[in-house]
């Protein structure tokens, strides 16, 4: 997969800017960064209205640019920008402020609930030694996933990828070790994601499991342990056992490795950006950028 | 205080070399090992599995067996069971896994721990040298409890803190990593971390810090950290331990070095002593540092110099 850049780039050769509906729009590192989203996106700011105004001016924003949907409730102002989104089907969703307001409103949503069991956070590391870079899901949204959750995880992200570049994705599903162990879940989810992606239910794709990290990086660890791969240290997708691995794995090779990463929530009617931790701006206008090119499609999650 | 391995691998050249059971050497790369661990200086090796197969393999890696104690096992968990008894009877200093199954060797810690009322569960450290870091970290438990509870946590805890201790670091600063901002929160979590911390406040664990913070996010506030660029690789305040949730985020994490410029090496503590468990993914140059750390926490177990 391209390089997080190269997504940013994309999305701005296209020319198509979809609605990013942002609610509550009370962040002001988010309204900071409007100027910068603006030649890919055309920002809804839904919240106080006063209050956005009284930021944009402090910003030294032109407040003129940028429509503004009043309503100071922050509950109510996140129901609202979920139905405007539900009357675009190509917008995006980006969740401001603090707590988890956006999130919650979806959950409690009739239109969108039920499709939480299908989303997945998905998290794109950016390899500079690679010069590449990988998707790592989930990493927000099922915090101990079983093998249900994980084929529509896996589902989910297969169609991501798939729309942005990648027609036969490969996919490793992580574990503790390349064996089956009855006592290890992950291993025996992994290898059952195996052989349904061995039959087909999955299309077009390759899917390795069970396999520890350094089997999924390495060919020399694959030969050593005499385990034969066809990844060949090649992954674009890492499923990860659940929410602690994978946000472990994707913090240590922020810190440890300078990757950079963004990301957001696929598998609802619109692609979500919501705040995480470990969110730079850089960050943020990727996932914009993978979000509009996502919605320049016309995907429909759902 | 050991800041990295270079300083390790110097430690383990000085002194008397120590005692190592190596399980099952019936494999070239292995015996290799054994040899350029002995060479250096590090080790009095000691071989079980079958003598024939030894002194074969012995051969073709130009390896000198005649004054060499071999003890004939043929089944894989005797051949275990004979280097965990020896290093629980005190003849050997540290056991080396060679081609056996780990399941194998940490049956046979666990049956010896039980003999001497010793420890009630083990674990993998897996140490990193990290470049820009003025000092060594830990992960813990990278390798035997699948989902721990409470209660095996506050010994992998305990055993972490005693071996940074053990590495001349008086107060290792931990760190309990949970995920953070998912809907459930994990609460049995994040619930373990606010009780080792409370355990750790009160000196349970002797001295040490176990940070509030539960990921390194929180450490490195992402916008301010990512805008550090070229040479300046700092980590101020990196914690020596990091803890992790259960078994397949700690086997993620400790082999990251397959992507990240850092090294990895991985021991064992037992009642008697360390055992080295290398990967199977493991060059034999990693597994001879592997040996170098082995022998460090050895001889400042048994109060040996140096």
């Amino acid at each position: 997969m391209k390089r997080i850049a190269g997504y940013i780039k994309e999305a701005l050769r296209a020319g198509y800017k979809p609605l990013l509906i942002c609610a509550p729009a009370d962040d002001d590192g988010l309204l900071e960064m409007l100027p910068t989203l603006c030649p890919m996106v055309v920002p809804m700011l839904v919240g106080n209205e006063e209050e956005i105004q009284r930021s944009l001016a402090h910003l030294n924003l032109d407040t003129r640019y940028y429509e503004v949907v009043h309503e100071p409730d922050r509950k109510r102002a996140c129901e609202k920008a979920i139905d405007e989104a539900l009357r675009d089907p190509s917008a995006i969703l980006m969740e401001g402020g603090r707590g988890r307001p956006l999130q919650e409103a979806l959950r409690k949503n009739r239109h969108t609930a039920q499709l939480f069991s299908n989303a997945s956070h998905i998290t794109w590391v950016d390899d500079p030694h690679r010069k590449r870079s990988f998707m790592v899901a989930d990493t927000l949204i099922h915090p101990q996933p079983d093998l249900k959750d994980k084929i529509a995880i896996l589902n989910t992200v297969l169609s991501v990828a798939r729309r942005l570049e990648s027609e036969t994705p490969k996919v490793v599903a992580l574990a503790a070790l390349e064996y089956v162990n009855p006592s290890i879940p992950s291993t025996v989810d992994a290898a059952v994601l195996s052989k349904m992606a061995e039959r087909h239910q999955f299309g077009d794709t390759l899917v390795e499991g069970p396999l520890d990290i350094d089997c999924a990086l390495s060919r020399q660890a694959c030969e050593r342990k005499r385990i034969t791969s066809l990844l060949e240290g090649n992954v674009d997708i890492f499923l990860v056992p659940d929410v602690h691995s994978g946000q472990s794995f994707i913090q240590f090779l922020s810190c440890f490795g300078r990757m950079g990463l963004c990301g957001m929530i696929a598998g609802l009617p619109v692609p979500v950006i919501v705040p995480m931790p470990y969110d730079t701006s850089s960050g943020r206008l990727a996932s914009a950028a993978i979000s509009s090119l996502l919605s320049r499609q016309g995907v429909n999650y759902a | 205080m050991i800041r990295n391995f270079s300083h390790i691998d110097a430690i383990a050249r000085e002194g008397t070399p120590v005692r190592l059971a190596a399980l099952a050497t019936d494999q070239e790369e292995f015996l290799r090992t054994i040899k350029i661990a002995r060479d250096l200086g590090y080790i009095t090796p000691i071989l079980i599995g079958e003598r024939e197969t030894i002194c074969r393999v012995a051969q073709e890696v130009q390896f000198d067996l005649s004054s060499v104690k071999i003890h004939e096992e043929r089944d894989l968990q005797a051949v275990a069971n004979k280097g965990i008894e020896l290093l629980f009877d005190g003849e050997a200093d540290i056991a080396m896994k060679g081609h056996i199954p780990t399941s194998f060797v940490y049956r046979s810690i666990i049956h010896h721990e039980k003999l001497i009322r010793g420890r009630k569960s083990i674990s993998v450290n897996t140490l990193w040298d990290v470049p820009g870091a003025d000092h060594l970290i830990t992960i813990t438990d990278t390798g035997v409890s699948i989902a721990p509870g409470y209660e095996t946590k506050k010994r992998i805890l305990a055993e972490s803190v005693f071996l940074m201790r053990l590495l001349g670091y008086p107060a290792p600063r931990v760190m309990i990593l949970s995920a953070s901002g998912t809907w459930q929160d994990g609460a049995g979590k994040s619930g373990d971390r606010s009780m080792l911390k409370a355990d750790a406040d009160r000196g349970d664990f002797g001295p040490c810090e176990v940070l509030e913070a539960a990921s390194l996010w929180e450490l490195y506030p992402s916008q301010e950290f990512m805008d550090i660029s070229g040479s300046d690789r700092s980590l101020p305040f990196l914690p020596h331990v990091f803890m992790v949730p259960h078994l397949d985020a700690g086997n993620i994490l400790s082999k990251l070095d397959f992507i990240l410029d850092v090294t990895r090496r991985s021991l064992v503590m037992t009642s008697r002593g360390p055992v080295i468990i290398p990967s199977r993914s493991d060059t034999h140059q990693a597994i001879v540092g592997e040996v170098a750390l082995g022998v460090v926490v050895a001889r400042r177990l048994r109060g040996m110099s140096p």
